[in-house]
């Protein structure tokens, strides 16, 4: 019991929590269905963990219906001062002894507000901050969500053109993380004849088993 | 003790300056990659660094003193940099995500 103790305060806070939880357990260990319950919480405890959402629950219940990016293009001057969630992928990150300037290739947010594809954009918009946000880290290509006030157009060239970006004053932003880079090692159609288990309906038995 | 990921590296015969994006050290002190950096720093070396081996997004780790600090200009906003004196830099090597080369195989015999 004594090793079960350290090793769980090695393991830290999920340790701990599921020690707790397994003292209580093997207080009346004949209820089979509270191990149930325990691997239940197990399960939900790490899934949990795994998503924290992009905006804080307090920005999101400030947040009026959403807003098409459409009409924010059109009408950002009726928009003004209206909050609301964008997201999309940054296109540069512009530092200023006041702040920094995101500019950002607009795309439709999900269910839990990430951008969706870049090709589904339907135009760019820019988000003004305070903070120093490090050109290196917000860089090209990374999805970013935003939720903050509207706060005017500001025009600017883009190509031959005047581009009318809005201008969002940002109060909360979320960088998602890179996406996984997989490394492909080996092909996978490639069919390894020396491995022992071949796949299930064609070999059931390893060669050595014939 | 400091690690992170390489922004630039400039050589000179004499001394090499490396600016790095600080990044937190994890297992075996290998800076962890992420977005949890908390802003960037010098490392100035007397020794020929490079930059072409020093490349851009390489992780180094780097043991050294503290030497005063340095304001450059990111963009249009002034950015102090501290500035570390190396004693010792670790390169680290670029290919990591290699796939597990341990395969789990389920056999079932009837």
């Amino acid at each position: 019991m004594q090793l079960v103790e350290s090793l769980s305060a090695l393991f830290g806070r999920f340790s701990t929590e599921s020690y707790l939880k397994m003292r209580v357990l093997s207080d009346n260990r004949s209820n089979g269905c509270k191990i149930v319950l325990f691997l239940l919480l197990l399960l939900t405890y790490g899934g949990l963990a795994g998503c924290a959402p992009a905006l804080s629950r307090q920005f999101r219940q400030q947040v009026g219906p959403p807003v098409p990016f459409q009409e924010l293009l059109k009408e950002t001057e009726a928009l003004k001062c209206e909050r609301v969630v964008l997201g999309g992928y940054i296109l540069e990150t512009v530092n200023e002894p006041s702040g920094s300037l995101l500019t950002i290739l607009q795309a439709p947010l999900d269910s839990k507000n990430e951008p969706k594809s870049q090709d589904l954009s339907e135009g760019r918009f820019l988000v003004r901050t305070e903070k120093f946000l490090d050109p290196e880290i917000y860089s090209k290509g990374r999805k970013l969500t935003v939720g903050g006030k509207v706060s005017g157009v500001l025009p600017q060239p883009l190509g031959n053109r005047l581009y009318r970006y809005p201008v969002i004053e940002a109060e909360e932003l979320h960088l998602w993380p890179k996406e996984a880079r997989y490394i492909r090692l080996y092909d996978p159609y490639y069919y390894d004849w020396r491995y022992p288990w071949h796949h299930y309906p064609y070999h059931a038995y390893p060669w050595w088993a014939w | 003790m400091l690690g992170g990921m390489i922004i630039e590296t400039k050589g000179s015969p004499t001394a090499s300056e490396i600016t790095v994006l600080q990044l937190p050290l994890g297992r075996r002190d290998r800076p962890q990659e992420g977005d949890r950096s908390e802003g960037r720093y010098l490392i100035r070396s007397e020794q020929f660094l490079d930059p072409a081996i020093y490349q851009k997004g390489s992780q180094v780790t780097v043991v050294g003193r503290l030497r005063g600090s340095e304001v450059r200009s990111i963009g249009g906003f002034q950015y102090v940099y501290p500035l570390v004196e190396a004693i010792e830099i670790k390169l680290w090597p670029r290919a990591r995500r290699i796939s597990p080369s341990v395969h789990f195989g389920v056999g079932v015999v009837f």
